[in-house]
């Protein structure tokens, strides 16, 4: 055989319909298996985004409070008795409610819905409602929901207030587990 | 030339086949170290989100302790001969304070340690150095938050 035999032009010879086959069964096999490693990756790392969120939404909701209530509050209504209060949060256990009155003596409160939503009250808001969300299950850019089965909001004794909730993302489609942040802090009325 | 001298059925060259195996291990190991270190890093940012969150639940308990036993309490529970004293923040309920003592395990949901360190700068001013620490591959990392305790 010459040197230049084996670099001939190969005319007409082409892959065998096996050769084929095999190539094509291997491709087969390792391409779903190489997508699935990429789609967990991408999954875990929207975990991490979702529970990056579920932190920061419920970080502000601590932010929130504390600061409210550490800061300004001077009495505690701690069965919201008081009528805008009442009326504000109207049907919501007492162990998921609890009101004060600021140095303006301002009625303010919070309560967790059973819906999961987290609310302050304060009669300085729009007469209409005297309520806001801290944490809504309706919000469009990323709802974020309490468990009201193991929230609970209590007065231990008459200068210190204790919040348990857990803020939870549950996404819209069902193959994705739901993310959850515990939150419990006490809180002592400096004034 | 006579064409009847092309073989019928050539094989692959050494130099071919070496060439592929080259560049096909170097896509292997490229890919396979993106998709462990991508996982790594997310991993550990996961386990960065639950530990901070856990630091600042301590952070803000000590906050806590000092509005509710006062500035000389706090400052009590490290020993009078001693500058600085480490407590174990273990359990997920934060009530009582713990004895002096650094922990001996991570088993804060089974997977964190918690710590405080009270340090006594002055008189007047303690520094509390939250550590939360876990293990990833027999790495340990932590996460440090610092808040000041002053009299005032």
């Amino acid at each position: 055989m010459s040197i230049s035999s084996s670099r001939l032009p190969k005319a007409g010879r082409g892959f065998t319909f096996i050769e084929m086959l095999i190539v094509v069964m291997i491709v087969a096999i390792s391409m779903p298996a190489f997508f699935t490693i990429v789609f967990s990756l991408v999954r875990e790392q929207y975990l991490v985004n979702r529970l990056q969120r579920v932190k920061e939404s419920g970080d502000f909701s601590e932010r929130k409070i504390l600061e409210l209530v550490r800061n300004r509050t001077i009495k505690t209504d701690a069965t919201c008795a008081n009528s805008i209060m009442a009326g504000a949060s109207a049907g919501i256990p007492a162990a998921r409610k609890i009101c004060f009155v600021d140095s303006s003596k301002v009625p303010f409160g919070f309560y967790i819905d059973d819906t999961g939503r987290l609310a302050s009250m304060s009669a300085n808001l729009a007469a209409q409602s005297y309520v806001e969300y801290l944490l809504n299950t309706e919000d469009s850019d990323f709802p974020v929901a309490i468990d009201p089965t193991t929230a609970a909001i209590s007065l231990v004794s008459e200068k210190i207030v204790k919040f348990v909730y857990t803020v939870k993302h549950q996404p819209t489609v069902g193959y994705l587990t739901p993310v959850a942040i515990d939150y419990q802090y006490y809180i002592y009325l400096r004034r | 030339m006579p064409t009847t001298l092309v073989r019928k059925h050539t094989g692959f060259t050494l130099i071919e086949v070496v060439v592929f195996l080259v560049v096909f291990s170097v896509a292997l190991i490229t890919i396979v170290s993106t998709v462990t270190y991508s996982s790594v890093l997310i991993e550990d940012s996961k386990h960065k989100v639950i530990g901070t969150r856990f630091g600042e639940e301590l952070l803000e308990w000590v906050k806590f302790q000092k509005d509710l036993l006062g500035y000389e309490a706090v400052r009590a529970k490290v020993p009078t001969l001693s500058n600085a004293a480490t407590f174990c923040f273990n359990t997920l309920n934060l009530q009582t304070w713990p004895s002096v003592g650094a922990c001996s395990g991570y088993n804060l949901k089974n997977f964190y340690k918690r710590e405080l360190t009270l340090t006594k700068v002055s008189a007047d001013e303690l520094v509390a150095t939250i550590v939360l620490s876990w293990r990833i591959l027999d790495k340990v990392k932590t996460h440090t938050l610092i808040v000041y305790v002053n009299k005032l």
